[in-house]
């Protein structure tokens, strides 16, 4: 029966800030994310992970699998997020605001992506996996991560010119 | 920035590039090219700026600790697993309050041929053998049974005798009780069971094991589980196959 050992909860706990921000970087808001971490770890409680798994990778399928389970069981939650909507007027001339903006933007940028090369994405740029361990924790081909993360980072290349025009 | 004429293959160079991906050969190629196409050039340039925008978006939010809800799950004793899960299931929406009173039904044997009695001499029994072989658990859900009694599995777990064990509530006659049977070679039989006066909780909160009144029955629970309580769909699967 699924039960973890003393030593999976200690990788698993060290690994808890980094999977924490995966979820953030999957989920867009804190709270989701929180909400996130705390589906992950209660799944791989519930299911219990194999002897020989790495329990860093492990945790990350879980929580990529939460995130998919939870995307497709609300379905009000959109794909896609709404356009940022601009203030009335003007663009603000201030530099906060406009650094504001900016973070806005590229959250917005990054939730915009497909599901898929936003996994992929986090995994590599932002968790700093490599290609093969991204590929590990998704479940597919290296040259499926590979792919992937070129797309999306093509798309957020389009994306920046974009806003930057506007 | 970005040009038409740069194609998927450009930009997968490129990612592989700014990941440390490309092979020598290719990453010696690559460079080669940099130093004579400016556009693929701008766009990796413009690539290395969208990578460092979302890396720094993500690293300077500020999450602040993990909640302390989430360590709590993993520093729990690996032997106390029964407790944080069936919250998120919506399980275990009833409480008892024991009217001071164990009853003395430990061992009774809920098997097929209907030997033993629970109440009062009444074919319960038999009934509730059927029933814990064949009904999900739920969180709210009760079954009738052919005499009229209420019957509701709350859960389902793995004793450390190997045979699969159920907790339940039943009220008959008005007279509700809450056991936990377990499912030997002969059948189902009860292994403990305690009296009690049925109290619904106002939300869906989950009674944790070894909490407030259900002491006998957590005692049990967490005494001869050997993990934290089936799903329900492995729940389903054993019904399915007969519990085996």
């Amino acid at each position: 029966m699924p039960s973890l050992s003393g030593l999976q909860r200690e990788a698993l706990l060290a690994e808890l800030s980094g999977l924490r921000r995966f979820c953030y970087s999957l989920t867009g808001t804190q709270a989701d994310a929180d909400d996130l971490l705390q589906a992950t770890v209660e799944k791989v409680l519930e299911k219990g992970m194999p002897d020989e798994a790495h329990p860093a990778k492990w945790a990350y399928r879980v929580c990529k699998n939460a995130w998919i389970d939870e995307l497709r069981s609300r379905e009000v939650r959109q794909r896609y997020p709404e356009q940022v909507e601009e203030p009335d007027g003007a663009p603000s001339a201030e530099w906060v605001a406009s650094q504001e903006r900016q973070v806005s933007a590229v959250s917005d940028a990054l939730q915009g992506l497909p599901k898929d090369q936003r996994l992929a994405l986090t995994l590599v740029a932002v968790e700093g996996k490599t290609y093969a361990e991204a590929a590990e924790i998704l479940e597919v081909p290296v040259g499926t991560i590979m792919s992937r993360i070129a797309r999306a980072r093509r798309q957020l290349v389009d994306s920046f010119d974009t806003s930057s025009e506007e | 920035m970005t040009g038409d004429d740069m194609t998927q293959r450009d930009y997968e160079l490129l990612s592989q590039h700014l990941d440390g991906e490309l092979s020598a050969v290719d990453e010696s190629a690559l460079q080669r090219r940099l130093t004579t196409e400016p556009e693929l050039r701008g766009t990796l340039e413009a690539m290395r700026l969208a990578n460092s925008r979302v890396r720094d978006v993500v690293h300077a939010a500020d999450l602040g600790p993990v909640p302390a809800r989430v360590t709590a799950l993993l520093q729990a004793s690996p032997d106390n697993n029964v407790v944080p899960f069936p919250a998120r299931r919506g399980r275990a929406a009833v409480g008892f309050a024991i009217a001071a009173s164990l009853v003395a039904a430990a061992g009774l044997l809920l098997a097929p041929q209907w030997q033993a009695v629970l109440h009062d001499g009444d074919s319960v029994d038999s009934l509730l053998a059927e029933a814990l072989e064949s009904t999900a658990s739920s969180a709210d859900q009760w079954r009738t049974l052919p005499d009229g009694s209420q019957f509701r599995p709350v859960l389902s777990f793995a004793a450390t005798s190997g045979q699969w064990c159920r907790e339940y509530q039943i009220s008959v006659s008005g007279q509700p009780s809450h056991g936990v049977a377990c499912r030997g070679d002969s059948g189902w039989r009860t292994e403990v069971l305690v009296d009690g006066q049925i109290q619904a909780f106002s939300d869906n909160q989950y009674q944790p094991a070894g909490a407030g009144d259900l002491d006998e029955i957590s005692s049990f629970i967490n005494e001869h589980a050997t993990a934290i309580p089936l799903s329900a769909t492995e729940e389903a699967k054993l019904i399915e196959n007969d519990w085996q």
